[in-house]
C-alpha cells in the first residue's frame, strides 16, 4: 500500500466507484434481483478501480515524437461497511498492468506490452461489453487508429485467466478493425482463438479420461459407476489421455447516430465456442480421483446480442436510453440436466431522466426479462417446490430443479439524482435516493440467506415471495 | 422544504467590472495527433455566459488560420505576444490540450490540459493551468467532445481568474 501510495503521488490517476446503502427489509443482500440482465441500477454491489498512469515520456501535440506511459489499474467489488467483504484488500485485484508506447517505428500506432484489451464498447444500462476480444490475454499488441481506422492485433497466453492456478499455456490471438464514416457510421468486427496445446506429463493440460458417461460426470458418479463394474480395481481406473484443445470468439458492431434526437445507437454481437474445462473429482471411499472432461466440455457455445441507444428528446430536459439484450448458450454435450451454458435469455431496459434543473433529475426506469432453460426446469416458483424436479415432480434421481423452465422478471426502480456537473444520463457524479421494486416467477428471486426447507424442524419458515423492494442511498463517479 | 433547498441556486454573486469591458477571447485547441483548431462551439458558448455575468464583452474570434499560426509558437507568452499585434484589448487566451488517458469502466477517461491567461495592455497577465478528467460514453467522441465536455469546470475556472483579472485592474 505504501508502494502504491507513493506511486500515486507521482502519477495521474483517474478511477471509477460506486458504494451504496440499501436497506431491505424482506431479508435480502440489498441487491433488487439476482443480476444484471433486469439492468444494473439496484442490481450491483459497490465497486471501486484505481487507474495510475505514468507517463515516461509526454506526447508532443501535433508532432510525430515517441511517446510512452505505464498503466497500473487495481479494482474490485467490496467496501468497508458496505458489503459482507468488508473493504478487505483480498477482493481487490491488480487487473491491469501494462506499458505503451506511440510513434515508435510507425506513425500513428500506438505498442502496448503487458495485459491486452480491445472492445467496440459498453452496454451502460447493462454494465456489459460483449463484443470484446484478448481482455483475458497477456501479451503484445499493437493498435494503428487514425480518426476514420482503427485497427488493433495482439497475441500472447490466457492461460492464467483461463486455468487459474491449474495454469497450462493458452496460446491467444485476436484483431478488430473498426471502420468510422463520417463521424455518423461506424462498423467493427473481429475475433479470438485459443490453441491450448497437448502436453504429456503435464496435469493441467487437456486430458480425457476414457469411458466417461456424461450422465455419471454429472451426477458426480463417474468412479462410482467404475467400481460397480470393476469392484476393487480402483487402483485400475483409466488413464487420462493428452490430447490438445482450442475455442474462439468472433465480435461484431455496429454503431450509427446523431440523427436529430438520436445521439447514438450501439449494436453489439459476440458468438464463442467457450475453451473446455480440465478435471473434476470425485472421492469414493477416501481415495480423491481426478475425471478428466475436456471431451465432455467442448461443446458449449454462446451468442450474445445486445443494443442500446440513446436519446436526446428535449435537449437539456429530458433523455431516455433503450436497451435490449438476447443470449442463447448452448451445451452439445449436455441434453440431460438444467445449466448455465443452456440458456436463452433476454430482457429491455428503459431509463427515462429528467432535469428539473441542471443538477436536480428525476430518474425512472423499467425492465423485463425472460431466461428458459433448454434442458427442463430451473426454478421454483413456490415455496413447496423444493423436492420438484423432473416434470414438476420429486425425483430422486432427477436431474432437475424446481417446477418451471422459465424465470419472468419486471423490475421498476425511481428517484431523485443530483449531478452536481449537469446533466446527462451518464454524467457523473451521481448521487442518487432511489426506490426499486421487482416481480418474479421465481419465489424470492434475491441475494438472501433465507431457510430453505420443508423439514418440521425448520425454525424459521418458508415465505412465498414475489415481490420484492430496496430503498437505495447510493453514489457513482468517474474521476 | 429540502426540495425548495435543493432547486434553490447556491451561486456567489460574480465580481463585474464598473463598465463593459470588451474581451477578445482566443481559444485553442492542441490536439497530440492532428491539427489545432479554435475550441469547439460548445466550448465558447459555455464560456459566454461567465464573461457576460463579469461586465466583459466578449468575442470569440479564433480562425482557423489564427489556431495554426498560435499553435506554431511555442508557449503561452509568445501566443500573447501574436494575439497583442491583432487585439490591442483585453485579451483571454485558453488553451485547451485533451489527451486520450485509458477506458475506465465503459467510459473513455480524457485528460484535458488547460491554460487560461488574461491581459490587457502592458499589466501583467493573470494565469491558471490545471488539468480536468472527462469521460465520454462513446469511442468515436474524440478531441473536440472532450474540450467540449470539460466546459462546466472550465467556465467555473474562467470565472475565478476574472474575478481576479478585475479586482487587481480595479
Amino acid at each position: 500500500m505504501i508502494l502504491l501510495a507513493s506511486a500515486a503521488l507521482a502519477a495521474d490517476v483517474g478511477g471509477y466507484l460506486r458504494v451504496m446503502t440499501r436497506p431491505d427489509f424482506e431479508g435480502g443482500d440489498g441487491r433488487l434481483g439476482y443480476w444484471n440482465l433486469y439492468g444494473r441500477l439496484l442490481n450491483e454491489g459497490p465497486y471501486a478501480a484505481l487507474e495510475l498512469r505514468q507517463s515516461v515520456l509526454d506526447p508532443v501535440p501535433g508532432s510525430t515524437q515517441p511517446w510512452t506511459d505505464l498503466h497500473a489499474k487495481i479494482e474490485g467489488g467490496t467496501v468497508q461497511n458496505a458489503d459482507s467483504g468488508g473493504g478487505s484488500l483480498a477482493y481487490l485485484r491488480l487487473s491491469q498492468l501494462y506499458v505503451q508506447a506511440g510513434n515508435v517505428g510507425l506513425r500513428d500506432t500506438t505498442w502496448r506490452l503487458g495485459t491486452l484489451e480491445s472492445n467496440f464498447g459498453d452496454l451502460g444500462l447493462y454494465d456489459m461489453r460483449p463484443a470484446q476480444v484478448l481482455f483475458d490475454t497477456v501479451g503484445a499488441q499493437a493498435r494503428y487508429q487514425t480518426r476514420a481506422l482503427e485497427l488493433t492485433a495482439g497475441a500472447g497466453d490466457a492461460g492464467f485467466n483461463l486455468k487459474g492456478s491449474e495454469y497450462n499455456t493458452v496460446l491467444s490471438a485476436g484483431a478488430t478493425a473498426r471502420v468510422n464514416i463520417a463521424g455518423k457510421l461506424e462498423l467493427g468486427v473481429g475475433g479470438q482463438g485459443y490453441y491450448e496445446p497437448e502436453v504429456v506429463g503435464n496435469r493441467y493440460a487437456p486430458h480425457d479420461t476414457p469411458g466417461v458417461s456424461y450422465e455419471d460426470y454429472l451426477r458426480g458418479e463417474v468412479v462410482q459407476a467404475y467400481l460397480d463394474e470393476n469392484p476393487g480395481q480402483l487402483a485400475d481406473f483409466p488413464s487420462p489421455a493428452a490430447t490438445d484443445a482450442s475455442s474462439w470468439k468472433m465480435v461484431g458492431y455496429l454503431g450509427f447516430g446523431k440523427l436529430g434526437p438520436l445521439r447514438w445507437n450501439s449494436l453489439y454481437a459476440s458468438y464463442a465456442q467457450l475453451h473446455p474445462d480440465n478435471f473434476t473429482s470425485e472421492t469414493v471411499d477416501g481415495e480423491t480421483v481426478d475425471i478428466y472432461i475436456t471431451s465432455l466440455t467442448d461443446e458449449r457455445t454462446a451468442l450474445l446480442v445486445g443494443d442500446e441507444m440513446q436519446w436526446q428528446l428535449v435537449p437539456g430536459r429530458y433523455d431516455v436510453v433503450l436497451a435490449g439484450l438476447y443470449g442463447v448458450h448452448q451445451d452439445g454435450d449436455n441434453d440431460l440436466a438444467p445449466s448455465d451454458h443452456d440458456r436463452t435469455y433476454m430482457s429491455a431496459v428503459l431509463r427515462n431522466q429528467v432535469y428539473l434543473s441542471p443538477v436536480v433529475h428525476l430518474l425512472v426506469e423499467g425492465s423485463v426479462a425472460q431466461e428458459v432453460s433448454h434442458n427442463g426446469n430451473a426454478y421454483r416458483n413456490h415455496v413447496d417446490s423444493l423436492f420438484e424436479n423432473t416434470g414438476g415432480k420429486a425425483d430422486s434421481e432427477g436431474l432437475e430443479y424446481g417446477d418451471s423452465d422459465t424465470r419472468f422478471t419486471w423490475q421498476a426502480k425511481g428517484g431523485v439524482v443530483l449531478n452536481p456537473l449537469g446533466p446527462g444520463i451518464y454524467t457523473r457524479p451521481s448521487l442518487r435516493l432511489l426506490y426499486g421494486l421487482q416481480y418474479s416467477t421465481q419465489n424470492n428471486a434475491f441475494g438472501n440467506s433465507f431457510v430453505e426447507s420443508l423439514d418440521e424442524y425448520n425454525d424459521f419458515g418458508n415465505v412465498e415471495r414475489h415481490y420484492h423492494s430496496v430503498l437505495a442511498l447510493e453514489t457513482e463517479a468517474w474521476f | 422544504m429540502v426540495l425548495g433547498l435543493l432547486f434553490a441556486c447556491i451561486k456567489p454573486t460574480p465580481t463585474a467590472t464598473a463598465e463593459a469591458v470588451p474581451v477578445a477571447v482566443a481559444t485553442l485547441m492542441l490536439p497530440v495527433s492532428g491539427e489545432a483548431s479554435a475550441a469547439p462551439p460548445d466550448f465558447e458558448m459555455g464560456l459566454a455566459p461567465v464573461l457576460n455575468a463579469h461586465g466583459t464583452i466578449p468575442t470569440f474570434s479564433t480562425s482557423a488560420v489564427e489556431a495554426g499560426r498560435l499553435a506554431a509558437r511555442g508557449d503561452t507568452a509568445q501566443r500573447m505576444a501574436v494575439l497583442r499585434e491583432v487585439y490591442p484589448g483585453a485579451i483571454l487566451l485558453v488553451e485547451t490540450e485533451p489527451s486520450y488517458y485509458s477506458e475506465m469502466n465503459g467510459q473513455y477517461r480524457w485528460t484535458v490540459g488547460v491554460t487560461l491567461t488574461i491581459t490587457e495592455g502592458n499589466a501583467p497577465p493573470v494565469a491558471a493551468e490545471f488539468d480536468v478528467p472527462v469521460f465520454l460514453a462513446y469511442h468515436h467522441e474524440r478531441e473536440a467532445e472532450a474540450v467540449a465536455a470539460a466546459t462546466p469546470v472550465v467556465s467555473r475556472r474562467v470565472g475565478q481568474l476574472l474575478d481576479t483579472w478585475i479586482a487587481g485592474r480595479e
